[in-house]
C-alpha cells in the first residue's frame, strides 16, 4: 500500500483516537500528523495492519509524553461548561451538549491506560494489538477493557441524571 | 459451579476467543442463567459506550492534514521516494496539484512525494514552472523533471555525477529545459532553478534554444554558461556536434 493510501486510510481514525484521548482538537492534530511524520521519514515497512498497530502506539507514547492531558480536558470542559437554562440552542442541542460532557466526564474517569484500551477497542483492534501498543499483558486485555467500560457507563450515566434532575 | 470471569465475558463479547473456548463457554451459558445474564449486560455496557463514543467524533480535512505533514517532514530527510505505482523504471515526481495535472498521462496525483526549495515556509506557492517528466519520456534507468525559465534564466546544479560519467547537454526547441539523471536522483526545484542530487553515471541536459540566461553546474564546475544567448561550454572534455555537446566528468570529480 502506498503513503497516500495509508494515510487516507488511517489518518481518520487515528485523529479520532487522539482527540478522544486528549480531548484537544489541536494537540490530536499535532500528534496524529507527527506519528505520519514519523512513519514517512523512517521509512517504516510493513502490511498495512502492522503499520496501523505502529501508528496508533506511536501516537499513544506522543500523548504519554505530553504534559497534563488530563488538565487540557478538565480546562475544554471547564471553558465550555454546560449550565443547563443558559444556553441560548434548543432543547435538543442542549440536550447533545450536555450528553457530550457527560461523555468527556467519563473518559475523564478513566486512568490514561484504560482510556487508551478503551478507544483502541472502539477503533477495532484486537486484543494483541492493543496490549502491544499499550504495553500490557494479552491475557488481561478483557479484564482491563470490563472493568473500564464499567468505569465509564458508572460516570456516564451519573452526569447524564445529574444533567437531567437540575434541568 | 464456577462462575465465567468479566475478562472472559468481555472477551467473548469482543469475539476474541476461539472456537473451543467459545463452545464450551456458550456450554455453561446454556446451564448458568446468572452468566447468561452478566453476559447481557456486558453487550449492553459494550453498545452504550460504543453509542456514547460517536457522540465525539471530529471532522477532519484529509487534504489538509496531508499538507500538513508534508511541510512537517525534515527537508533534510526527505527520502528519495519512489512512486510504486509508476512502473517505468524513471521516477515521476509531483510538485503541487497544478504541475501534476499538466503533465500529460502522469499517473501521479494527489500526495506530494517530494518538496522543493522553501515549500515548507511558502506553502501556498506552487512551482508551476516546474513538472514531473511523464514515465514515458525517461528512459529506463533515468528519472527526469521539467522546469521553465524564470524571468529567462534556468540554473540547473548537478552533484553525485561519477567520475567517468557523462553529462549530455543539447539545445531543444520550445520553451523548456529539462535534466534527467540516475533513477536513484533526487530533484529540488525553486522558480528557474534544478538541483539534482545523486545523479548517478550519466546526466542529460535540454536547454531552451534561445535561452537568455543558462547555467549548467556539476560537482561544482560549471560545464555550460549562457549570457544574452551566447552559450559558452567551459566544461571539461566539451565534444560539440551541432546542437548536442557531449562532457566527460573527470576522475575525481564526483561530489
Amino acid at each position: 500500500m502506498d503513503f497516500t493510501s495509508l494515510f487516507d486510510q488511517f489518518y481518520p481514525p487515528l485523529f479520532r483516537y487522539c482527540y478522544r484521548l486528549t480531548g484537544d482538537r489541536d494537540q490530536a492534530e499535532d500528534v496524529s500528523q507527527e506519528a505520519f511524520v514519523r512513519l514517512y521519514e523512517r521509512k517504516v515497512e510493513g502490511e498495512p495492519p502492522a503499520l496501523r498497530v505502529w501508528l496508533f502506539k506511536v501516537a499513544t507514547h506522543l500523548v504519554r509524553d505530553q504534559v497534563k492531558t488530563r488538565d487540557n480536558r478538565l480546562r475544554l470542559l471547564t471553558r465550555n461548561p454546560v449550565r443547563p437554562g443558559e444556553l441560548p440552542a434548543p432543547d435538543r442541542e442542549a440536550e447533545r451538549a450536555e450528553t457530550v460532557a457527560a461523555v468527556w466526564q467519563a473518559l475523564d474517569a478513566l486512568d490514561p491506560r484504560d482510556r487508551q484500551l478503551l478507544l483502541m477497542k472502539e477503533e477495532g483492534f484486537r486484543y494483541q494489538e492493543i496490549a502491544d501498543a499499550v504495553g500490557v499483558a494479552p491475557g488481561s486485555v478483557g479484564t482491563l477493557l470490563a472493568r473500564a467500560q464499567q468505569r465509564f457507563e458508572k460516570t456516564y450515566l451519573t452526569q447524564r441524571e445529574a444533567h437531567e434532575s437540575s434541568g | 459451579m464456577n462462575h465465567l470471569d468479566d475478562g472472559t465475558l468481555q472477551s467473548l463479547v469482543d469475539g476474541e476467543l476461539g472456537g473451543d473456548e467459545s463452545r464450551a463457554i456458550e456450554s455453561h451459558l446454556d446451564d448458568c442463567p446468572a452468566c447468561a445474564e452478566r453476559l447481557g449486560s456486558h453487550r449492553a455496557r459494550s453498545l452504550l459506550v460504543r453509542g456514547a463514543l460517536a457522540l465525539v467524533d471530529p471532522p477532519v480535512s484529509l487534504d489538509a492534514a496531508r499538507q500538513a505533514v508534508l511541510h512537517r517532514v525534515s527537508p533534510s530527510r526527505r527520502p528519495a521516494y519512489r512512486i510504486p505505482w509508476a512502473r517505468a523504471a524513471a521516477l515521476v515526481l509531483l510538485f503541487g496539484g497544478a504541475a501534476a495535472a499538466a503533465v500529460p498521462g502522469s499517473p501521479v496525483r494527489g500526495w506530494i512525494e517530494r518538496s522543493f526549495g522553501d515549500a515548507a515556509s511558502e506553502p501556498a506557492a506552487l512551482d508551476v514552472g516546474a513538472a514531473a517528466i511523464a514515465a514515458e519520456e525517461a528512459v529506463p534507468g533515468e528519472a527526469g523533471i521539467r522546469i521553465a525559465p524564470a524571468d529567462g534564466r534556468v540554473e540547473i546544479q548537478v552533484t553525485g555525477a561519477v567520475s567517468g560519467g557523462e553529462v549530455v547537454v543539447s539545445l531543444v526547441e520550445g520553451p523548456q529545459a529539462a535534466v534527467f539523471a540516475g533513477d536513484e536522483a533526487s530533484f529540488r526545484s525553486r522558480s528557474g532553478t534544478v538541483e539534482v542530487s545523486r545523479a548517478g553515471a550519466t546526466v542529460r541536459v535540454e536547454l531552451p534554444r534561445g535561452v537568455a540566461d543558462a547555467r549548467l553546474e556539476v560537482n561544482g564546475i560549471v560545464y555550460v554558461r549562457s549570457l544574452r544567448g551566447r552559450l559558452e561550454t567551459p566544461g571539461p572534455g566539451a565534444d560539440r556536434d551541432g546542437d548536442r555537446i557531449t562532457f566527460r566528468i573527470p576522475e575525481g570529480g564526483d561530489r
